[in-house]
């Protein structure tokens, strides 16, 4: 008998930085301690293990990188990563992956992209959003719709600035709770829609955010002629092995965790999903 | 290595059985056992995770001393010999009334037996009780009023075939699953369900008639019924005659009672009173199912006594298919009861202060045992407060999160000189213990468990005590240590039992092999009551006993506008010791909540999920709200497992006076909103 | 291929000698008074030859226990995990059609796709199934030739034995089936005409007035959403959440992880798991796809009806009723099939 691969088995990754994005989140640099690097690609989860909690999903949220450090944005809202918010830096924890489908990188090329994330929404999108920028020259206008809860919640302030700076690109930035200093938009990401540039007729958008504003997003920008086919969401779901085996992900004979994270329009339609 | 092991599920009084499948010393999961005759191949969702608690890590694993407030492991004979030096002091110091044994409604009959056994006859005091008090002695103080005997009439393989069931303060699906299967199966086989609960509790979905009553309004709603029934002439006046006495009396206290004059206290209309009595009165074959919503009143004595009223009156008692099901909370609640873990009986309920009984369990023990009535568990509380109680032990009860208004509990219990607590987790009540004595949870020990329908069955060892000893065996090695030898083995102490209790004189281990057997159980021979009273009442008999509406200890005011009343549910079980260390149990329900319905919650401004605080004159809380029609208007319920949000902090320590039952279904409560 | 015979004496020992050969000899066998269970009878000889009925729990109960240890955590601060193997040698004796249907399915499930679940793997690739095929319905509850499982397994049996007159039939299903032959040639001999006659009849009896499912259609009418929503309903009101189907049903393949910690050491476990629980689904900040609970068991009769059909060209409702028998609702999944066909 081949000896086969233990899917379950996690390997040790240590917590390189800390990063605190807002009251309730965190972002953490990881990298393998004994194998050289985890390549993946953007779109794509992991899962991580925290013994005594068990383990949890994340997807990666910076772009591939040459030293093999990866960045996961956490946030608090359940026992395990309530502990993983109390660790620090050089702190092991367990990784598998990479798992799931990617971003269909091959069919962004020259095209304009837009990106729509509410709230911790953005950490999936911010691996698609680094690369692109990074290769600028192979695509078009680059738009990044970003809705948070109030403007303290915005996550990776700096660099979020910065994605707007660059050349033919811009970043629309709303709250639903301002606070004196803002000047932005107020409101559900749709207020933002009539500000974009792209074109409905050719631009990829991505989604990826609470489900309610995922389904209303969606609603509105097909309304604006965006097709389908072009439209792609980064679904959430509550999962335990990443393999397609625990069941907890499955939907109409689909599982989130190997057929998706990442599901076009038109496939959540089949499945009968909106977020 | 493989086996099964076939044993009595450890949660709720219905008595499934199931095989522990051990592996290798794990018990890695639960098989249904088909042929067990209570649970036919089925079980709750508690029975499918039985297995999940008994290895946690969580588990108490060796005996602790407290030493400057912080608890120590000590060595068995250290925690032994120390507990045996302490007791022994404060009974020469204060006499042997100081001190108080809780036994435990979760530990088998002959452990019972054995600490009832240590408090009178080794510690020389009747202060011994447990949790039935807070419970179900209603029951036993009432239908022993009533018909002579405070247990239930009839058998559960009974329910799938009445024409109607009456469901009063009882939530048998969710509280006894199996149980409730048959009530399911009866409605699918055409039965007509009566549902009177302040919840839209799931059977009521497929009832005949819904009453949703005031919490403590029952007496006043029952006694409506039978002024109905009697005005009506639907009563059975040849059952009346031949087998009650006291009619005249009864009739007196409930002919201005009608449907009509009660509408305002129960907030029912009269309309389906009249129904329900009619549908009850009528039907050919009907028992009344009730439980804790029926018990846990200041009148829950009274309570029971209407609900006797009501079968007698109708005829629905004493035959087959018809009867009354108090619906007993836990695994051996019951035995506990049979097996004279109570301040004023010993086994088989012969009374303390009865010569001959006394004089029998003299010969047989070789001491003399003490002539009054011990305390009851309430009673203890005060005496420890007065100052009078100097000593408590406890096995395997957390008073502080089931009894009553915590604080109290916590003050009675901060009152002792000397507190030990036999557990196998470690509880809030055991945190304030000075020595807690690590004990073995079912699947540890042999013994039996009596389930609600009287019947015992065997619970079998499937592993070693993780702590090294069963609670049997930790009480026997005290007793040894303060001079007097108690036999240990199981099945020895169930020979002892029946040789000292005509009600189960015929009960063995080898008798209860295939499927238990059903007390009175008079002899070797006697194959065990499936229907008691049949002929005639235990009593003679049965008792019209005139009970009147008498509202709760508190009701609702301006302050605290709304009635709290609480309960269990189907994912949790009692404190959530086992439960919330079950992986599934506590996933479905995390946390605790309050039900309220949706026009209380819209005129507070109330929304679902959202954090409200629960306030009552004896403490508050914050828990998230669960805004629903299925609760009454000018009602909340909450359950009670939530360590963390503990529920009881909230309730009423006010008691029935006969039974001393707490009065945890009905207190003032206010709700408001937290701005977070 | 070829069909040979065993005495009921040979049988007998041919079980003693396979016996020798594993560490666990797992057969149906009585428990208290008439439960059937499946368990391990190498030791203590108590395995049934013969029976009737079904185990109360199938195969899946040693292949993907109820709980399971996968990884010793050796250190928690250091995320160090090491597996658990399990590497024991199983025969399994006397398991029914319905149940080794199922194994085929757990086998494509588990083995099969692009990730492989290796403690699944291990045991099952270390396992022998011995099946025998009903003569005789096993329960009122069971439906397994309506479903196209029973009495007779058609593949993913190693050995299948046929209760006759005169002894059992043995049909060879596989490598592994055939070493068990070579290495005991002498306990068998070649059937005659007369045994597969006798075989054709017992088939029929059992068939009489049995009509197969359209398992097909059933898929179509389910994926057209075409099953009335008061069936849908009913049955919602009826679960009480048991999670016994589940947990009992030979195909039910969810599962969750969960850890164990005393102190700095411990163990990762998994666990049966199953979507009638509303918390199956529910994500850590509290939100659901499947807020109503009559989804939970739509989605478990979605999943054997419609989708594995689509999947595997079969069902995946093996028809053992297991899941009737042990529900306190009284919910029959071949009842609704009834409706859900009879229906559209």
């Amino acid at each position: 008998m081949a000896k086969t691969r233990n899917e379950y088995l996690p390997e040790k990754a240590v917590i390189e930085r800390i990063i605190e994005e807002s009251a309730d989140t965190k972002t953490f640099t990881l990298r393998l301690v004994d194998k050289g690097k985890l390549s993946y690609k953007p779109g794509q989860f992991l899962m991580l293990s925290l013994p005594g909690y068990g383990e949890a999903p994340f997807t990666f949220a910076s772009a591939p990188r040459k030293d093999g450090r990866f960045e996961i944005s956490v946030r608090r809202v359940g026992s395990l990563t309530e502990a993983l918010h109390k660790l620090k830096e050089k702190d092991v924890v367990g990784v598998r992956g990479p798992y799931g489908n990617w971003f269909a990188l091959e069919k962004l090329k020259k095209k304009d992209i837009l990106f729509i994330a509410g709230g911790c929404g953005i950490a999936p999108l911010r691996s698609l959003i680094q690369y692109v920028l990074k290769n600028k020259k192979n695509y078009g206008m680059v738009e990044v719709i970003y809705g948070c809860r109030a403007p303290k919640d915005i996550f990776y302030k700096d660099e979020v600035k910065a994605w707007g700076q660059s050349k033919n690109s811009a970043v629309h930035l709303t709250v639903d709770e301002p606070d004196a200093a803002w000047a932005g938009a107020c409101g559900v990401v749709c207020v933002l829609l009539p500000k974009i540039k792209v074109n409905p007729k050719t631009t990829m958008v991505f989604l990826c955010g609470p489900s309610v504003m995922v389904k209303f997003a969606i609603r509105d920008i097909v309304k604006l002629g965006f097709k389908e086919q072009n439209i792609y969401a980064s679904l959430e779901r509550y999962m335990k092995c990443g393999i397609g085996k625990c069941g907890h992900c499955y939907v109409k004979g689909k599982y989130v965790c190997t057929d998706g994270p990442n599901f076009s329009y038109a496939e959540m339609k089949k499945l009968g999903i909106e977020s | 290595m493989m086996k099964r092991v076939l044993t009595t599920c450890p949660y709720c009084g219905v008595g499934c059985n199931f095989y522990l499948d051990v592996r290798d010393s794990r018990i890695v999961g639960i098989i249904p056992s088909k042929s067990n005759s209570v649970s036919q191949g089925r079980l709750c969702v508690k029975g499918w995770h039985a297995h999940e608690p008994i290895q946690h890590p969580d588990r108490l694993k060796k005996p602790l001393i407290k030493e400057n407030g912080k608890f120590k492991e000590v060595s068995w004979d250290f925690a032994l010999d120390y507990v045996a030096g302490r007791l022994k002091e404060i009974k020469d110091k204060y006499g042997p009334d100081s001190l108080a044994v809780c036994t435990s409604a979760r530990c088998t009959n002959e452990e019972n037996f054995l600490m009832m056994k240590f408090a009178r006859a080794v510690l020389g005091t009747n202060n011994v009780d447990h949790c039935a008090r807070t419970c179900h002695s209603a029951t036993v103080s009432g239908l022993n009023q009533s018909f002579g005997s405070g247990a239930s009439t009839n058998s559960y393989d009974e329910l799938p075939f009445m024409d109607c069931i009456l469901i009063i303060g009882s939530n048998p699906t969710e509280a006894h699953p199996i149980a409730g299967w048959r009530v399911r199966t009866a409605i699918d086989n055409g039965a007509k369900i009566i549902v009177c609960d302040p919840r839209k509790i799931l059977p009521a979905e497929d009832a005949s008639v819904f009453i949703q009553q005031f919490p403590g309004s029952d007496i006043a709603l029952i006694n409506a019924m039978i002024n109905y029934i009697v005005t009506e002439n639907l009563h059975d006046k040849e059952f009346i005659q031949q087998r009650t006495e006291g009619f005249n009396e009864l009739w007196e206290a409930v002919k201005d009672c009608s449907p009509e004059s009660v509408k305002d206290i129960t907030g029912v209309e009269p309309a389906l009173i009249k129904k329900a009595a009619q549908l009850y009165a009528v039907s050919k074959k009907a028992c009344i199912m009730y439980s804790l919503g029926m018990t846990e009143h200041t009148v829950g004595t009274d309570n029971v006594i209407a609900m006797a009223n009501l079968a007698m009156v109708c005829g629905q008692v004493g035959k087959e298919f018809s009867g009354i099901y108090p619906m007993r909370g836990q695994n051996n609640v019951q035995g506990a009861c049979d097996i004279g873990a109570l301040p004023n009986v010993y086994s088989g309920y012969q009374p303390v202060t009865d010569e001959t009984a006394r004089k029998k369990f003299e010969k047989a023990w070789g001491v003399s045992l003490p002539k009054e009535k011990g305390l009851t568990l309430t009673d203890m509380m005060y005496k420890a407060i007065e100052g009078k109680l100097k000593c408590f032990y406890i096995i395997g009860e957390d008073q502080i999160r089931t009894d009553p208004n915590s604080h109290w509990i916590e003050k009675a219990l901060d009152s002792l000189e000397f507190l030990v607590v036999q557990e196998i987790f470690m509880s809030d009540t055991a945190k304030k213990a000075d020595v807690v004595l690590p004990g073995a949870s079912f699947a540890e020990k042999e013994g039996t468990f009596t389930c609600a329908e009287r019947r015992f069955q065997r619970v079998r060892k499937a592993i070693e005590p993780i702590a090294g000893k069963t609670d049997g065996e930790i009480i026997c090695e005290i007793a040894k240590r303060l001079g007097y030898a108690m036999e240990d083995n199981p099945s020895k102490v169930c020979d002892e039992m029946a040789s000292l209790t005509p009600l189960f004189s015929g009960v063995s281990f080898d008798r209860l092999e295939d499927n238990g057997l059903q007390w009175p159980v008079h002899s070797k021979e006697h194959p065990g009551t499936p229907v008691v009273h049949l002929e005639k009442f235990i009593r003679g008999l049965g008792k019209l006993i005139p009970v009147k509406h008498k509202p709760p200890a508190e009701i609702p005011d301006g302050e605290y506008p709304f009635i709290l009343t609480t309960g269990r549910m189907l994912f949790h079980y009692n404190t959530g010791t086992m439960t919330r260390r079950t992986a599934n149990l506590n996933r479905e329900y995390p946390r605790n909540f309050v039900q309220i319905n949706s026009t209380d919650a819209q005129r507070l401004g109330i929304k679902n999920k959202l954090r409200v605080r629960v306030k009552t004159r004896r403490g508050e809380l914050e828990v998230s709200a669960e805004v629903t029609d299925k609760i009454k208007a000018g009602v909340i319920w909450m359950p009670f497992h939530f360590s963390e949000a503990p529920t009881n902090v909230l309730t009423n320590n006010a008691f029935d006076p006969v039974c001393r039952i707490g009065e945890y279904k009905a207190c003032a409560a206010r709700v408001e909103k937290v701005n977070s | 291929m070829e069909k040979l015979f065993i005495t009921k004496e040979n049988l007998k020992v041919l079980i003693a000698s396979l016996k020798k050969d594993c560490a666990e000899f797992i057969a149906p066998r009585y428990e208290h008074l008439d439960d059937i269970v499946l368990g391990d009878t190498k030791a203590d000889g108590r395995e049934l030859l013969n029976y009737e009925g079904n185990s109360v729990i199938s195969p899946r109960a040693f292949l993907l226990p109820q709980t399971e240890e996968l990884f010793e955590i050796k250190s928690a601060k250091n995320s160090e995990f090491i597996a658990v193997e399990d590497k024991k040698k199983r025969i399994f004796y006397g398991v029914r059609p319905c149940d080794i249907k199922a194994l085929k399915l757990m086998e494509e499930f588990f083995i099969g796709g692009e990730f492989e679940d290796k403690p699944y793997k291990e045991k099952f690739r270390n396992s022998v199934f011995i099946t025998l095929s009903c003569i005789k319905k096993c329960s009122p509850e069971s439906f397994c030739f309506e479903m196209g499982s029973g009495p007779f397994a058609k593949e993913g049996f190693d050995l299948q034995l046929t209760p006759l007159n005169r002894g059992f039939l043995v049909e060879i299903g596989s490598k592994k089936g055939s070493q068990v032959i070579r290495k005991h040639k002498k306990l068998f001999s070649k059937a005659k005409p007369e045994d597969e006659k006798e075989v054709r009849t017992l088939s029929l009896n059992f068939t009489k007035g049995k009509k197969r499912i359209n398992y097909k259609r059933l898929a179509r009418i389910m994926r057209e959403n075409k099953v009335q929503e008061s069936i849908w309903d009913d049955i919602g009101q009826r679960c009480v959440v048991c999670s016994g189907c589940v947990t009992l049903c030979p195909t039910c393949s969810c599962f969750s992880i969960q850890d164990r910690l005393s102190g700095a050491q411990g163990s990762r476990f998994r666990y049966c798991d199953g979507c009638v629980y509303a918390g199956f689904t529910r994500m850590a900040g509290g939100s659901t796809p499947f807020p109503e609970h009559k989804d939970h068991i739509r989605r478990f009769f979605e999943h054997k009806l419609n989708i594995d059909t689509q999947r595997y060209g079969v069902s995946s409702c093996v028809g053992c009723g297991r899941c009737i028998q042990t529900c306190p609702g009284n919910i029959s999944i071949r009842k609704f099939i009834e409706q859900a066909v009879d229906g559209s």
